[in-house]
């Protein structure tokens, strides 16, 4: 199954409905060029590096072409059509996601965030939600059993992975499995994606839209902010693995946030200067980098979109941390139509 | 209209009212606003913004739009705090944050 993300699909209610759901440290080498906080970056020539396709992981590719594009400011460019496979290409499992039973520990559950914060989805967790919400309403679990309510069938995943939530699913942790989407072992959702071979800067920041952020070399969809707000608000939690994703019918597995190196979640290597590993690409063609270097240090001088530039790497973003429901703020370079 | 028709209208209503109250709690809980949109609510695209999360590290960046709402995203170091956590929870005393 291949999706494949164009602004018409959102004005299909059902794709609309789906990607809703899917709707998320040394300052860098030396040279940096970045413009301050509060605006983009000016991006010279010498900066402004083009995709390198070889990056994205052999096992997570399906199909790389070269074709004629229009990007987002109306411009003819030459564009990567990439179709990735959706199953991480570092990994042979997904999950877990949701807590068993409320005696479950971390290592047999995922993760959810929460105002910046990501924290591991133990049935302790789930028991506590009421006094975590500060909302009598949670009841996500069988008092009399400490049984979690979850989502075990593809219909449960499907009814309550919506921002609809029907209410006889209000109360669920709600997780789907692959197999229902996929037939192959180590496969999801192929997602096909569009992206500028040679990066085109804007004038002004361009907004995430609901077709997602970028891709990462293991072939998993990087995708917008989760609807935080329509999940909460119907009592459901969309648990996320060790890694922040999870599965919907539309998008197939896909990233929330990043959490490389943590737990069973596969590390990044740090480069040989001790910056942060790469590990996808945005939709406008920079690379997305590790939130921190090898020192456990932040660059003190990312734009509003996220991104600098150094010499070694041109310009180049850096993600937010796991729990903070984003891995940039908005697009420097134009996105392909 | 006469009397009976406006009875039967006046309990539809107000069974429909119930039906809402008690049946889909959603319906009476709109307003999880987490604290990243939250610190954007009145504010333009680009405006600075920061919010702090439950173990009192502050957040400070800009409002950026995400499928039409505006979310604050930071571009700045976390300032982390001394503060003791503040959203734990009672059945387990430490912190679950990762």
């Amino acid at each position: 199954m291949t999706r494949r993300y164009h602004t018409k699909d959102f004005l299909n209610p059902r794709l609309f409905v789906g990607a809703t759901l899917s709707t998320l440290l040394v300052a860098c080498g030396g040279g940096s060029s970045g413009s301050g906080n509060d605006a983009t970056t000016a991006i010279s020539e010498a900066d402004n590096h083009a995709v390198d396709t070889s990056r994205f992981m052999e096992d997570a590719v399906v199909s790389i072409e070269t074709v004629s594009c229009t990007l987002s400011d109306g411009s003819a460019s030459s564009c990567y059509e990439i179709t990735l496979n959706g199953f991480p290409a570092d990994r042979s499992s997904l999950g877990p996601f949701c807590p068993e039973t409320t005696s479950t520990g971390a290592n047999d559950a995922g993760t959810w965030f929460e105002d910046g914060v990501l924290y591991d989805l133990t049935g302790a967790f789930v028991a506590d939600l009421a006094n975590f919400y500060n909302d009598d309403n949670w009841q996500l679990f069988n008092a009399q059993t400490g049984d979690v309510y979850i989502t075990n069938t593809q219909a449960a995943c499907e009814a309550a992975a919506q921002p609809n939530v029907p209410a006889n699913y209000n109360n669920y942790c709600v997780q789907c499995d692959i197999s229902y989407y996929s037939d192959e072992p180590l496969k999801g959702i192929a997602v096909t994606y569009l992206i500028p071979a040679t990066p085109q800067p804007r004038d002004a920041p361009g907004a995430i839209d609901r077709g997602g952020v970028g891709a990462a070399f293991n072939g998993v969809k990087l995708d917008a902010a989760a609807p935080t707000d329509a999940i909460l608000g119907a009592y459901t939690i969309a648990a996320f693995d060790e890694c922040v994703g999870h599965i919907n019918p539309h998008a197939g597995y896909h990233y929330h946030g990043a959490n490389h190196g943590d737990g069973d979640c596969p590390a990044i290597d740090f480069e040989t200067d001790g910056h942060g590993g790469a590990f996808g690409y945005a939709l406008d063609g920079y690379a997305i980098y590790a939130m921190a270097d090898s020192a456990g240090n932040e660059s003190t001088d990312l734009d509003s979109c996220r991104g600098h530039s150094d010499e070694t790497r041109g310009y180049h973003y850096h993600t937010a941390s796991a729990g903070e429901n984003a891995f940039i703020g908005c697009f420097t370079g134009e996105t392909a139509r | 209209m006469n009397s009976r028709n406006y009875r039967k209208r006046r309990l539809g209503l107000a069974a429909t009212v119930g039906y809402l109250l008690i049946v889909s709690p959603a319906y009476a809980h709109e307003n999880h606003n987490e604290a990243p949109w939250a610190a954007c609510e009145a504010k333009q695209q680009n405006s600075s913004c920061e919010f702090s999360d439950g173990h009192g590290d502050l957040y400070r960046g800009s409002c950026q739009v995400f499928s039409d709402s505006l979310m604050c995203v930071r571009n700045q170091p976390i300032v982390r705090a001394d503060v003791p956590a503040s959203k734990t929870t009672k059945s387990d005393p430490t912190p679950l944050a990762r």
